[in-house]
């Protein structure tokens, strides 16, 4: 499934009308996921640059909701992982950095 | 009864208590929980297990005794100490809940629970059921420490945030919170609320998949 999307993102460019994103459908803001598709599509281009321009976000919170949702699955095994990255300190830490870089986006 | 029993370097169990009678390898040492006590305790050190260990165990129907009674121990009372104040009920599974998350960020071995009351509280009539000292348990044990009960309910933060960054609504938002809520509560020893804000977090997951991915279809069915 992951190679059908790298391939889906590969051949087609998101900026020439991609998935679009409710959000900002409904009310012409970003929402911190905007830009993410386009950002793939650079980055299987090697264009490291412009992904991190359209959606630097993509970069941290891509790999933590895969680590997550890994780690979720084998929590019987790894315990005490589990138990550290849930933590509320680092999952506040996730909502407080996804949200200002929201207001931030729509401000600047 | 059903009794976990840590041998060969890994939790087994739920075993019957008769299922034990006899089980190789099972000694005075071997270190077992059941729901009820407080944290891990070498075999010899429970009045319960006396009974298996020495092979006389008979099943409960033909007991006088009551064997579901909970374990009443020193760590109990430390336990109850520090939860001057509150509910007896909740104080404790405050604090059990606590003690764990303790464990896990510090690693240490002291006052260990892992007793599940989930609104059960025990007994004012609770027999000191452990012989001698309290034990505590070796450092190696700590990863034994998911006793199935008072596990941290799953939080779903892994979909809140591929949700957020995936197809973002003011509900991927919502879930987000509800997650961190579930790791919130559940450090502070709130085992209720936790599992409340868990299923809150599924269902706003849930929501915030069909609101993200709903109208996507109907726009990209639309445009071609």
């Amino acid at each position: 499934m992951l190679i059908a999307v790298a391939v889906y993102y590969y051949r087609h460019d998101p900026g020439q009308g991609g998935l679009p994103c409710t959000f900002k459908l409904l009310t012409g803001y970003d929402c911190p996921g905007c830009g993410s598709q386009r950002a793939l599509h650079a980055l299987l281009h090697g264009r490291v640059a412009d992904a991190l321009h359209f959606n630097p976000l993509v970069f941290i919170a891509a790999p933590a909701a895969v680590m997550y949702i890994v780690v979720e699955a084998c929590r019987d095994r790894l315990p005490r992982m589990h138990a550290a990255i849930t933590h509320y300190y680092v999952t506040t830490a996730i909502l407080i950095i996804v949200v200002s870089y929201w207001i931030l986006r729509n401000i600047l | 009864m059903k009794i976990w029993i840590y041998l060969n370097q890994t939790q087994q169990g739920p075993f019957a208590p008769e299922e034990l009678v006899g089980m190789p390898g099972l000694t005075a040492d071997t270190l077992v929980w059941f729901e009820g006590l407080p944290k891990w305790y070498r075999a010899g050190e429970l009045q319960q297990m006396q009974s298996i260990l020495d092979g006389t165990y008979a099943s409960p129907a033909t007991r006088t005794e009551p064997d579901t009674q909970s374990t009443y121990t020193e760590a109990d009372a430390h336990v109850e100490d520090r939860s001057a104040g509150e509910g007896l009920n909740e104080g404790e599974n405050r604090n059990h809940g606590e003690d764990r998350s303790e464990d896990y960020s510090a690693g240490h071995s002291e006052g260990r629970t892992y007793g599940d009351n989930y609104g059960r509280s025990v007994p004012d009539n609770a027999e000191v059921n452990v012989t001698g000292q309290v034990y505590y348990a070796p450092e190696a044990v700590v990863n034994v420490g998911s006793a199935p009960a008072s596990k941290c309910p799953p939080s779903y933060i892994g979909w809140s945030v591929f949700l957020l960054i995936c197809c973002c609504s003011p509900v991927s938002l919502a879930a987000l919170i509800a997650s961190i809520c579930v790791s919130s509560y559940y450090s502070k020893g709130d085992l209720a609320s936790a599992r409340k804000a868990s299923e809150w977090a599924a269902w706003l997951i849930m929501i915030a998949f069909a609101l993200g991915i709903i109208p996507v279809m109907l726009m990209s069915a639309l445009m071609n």
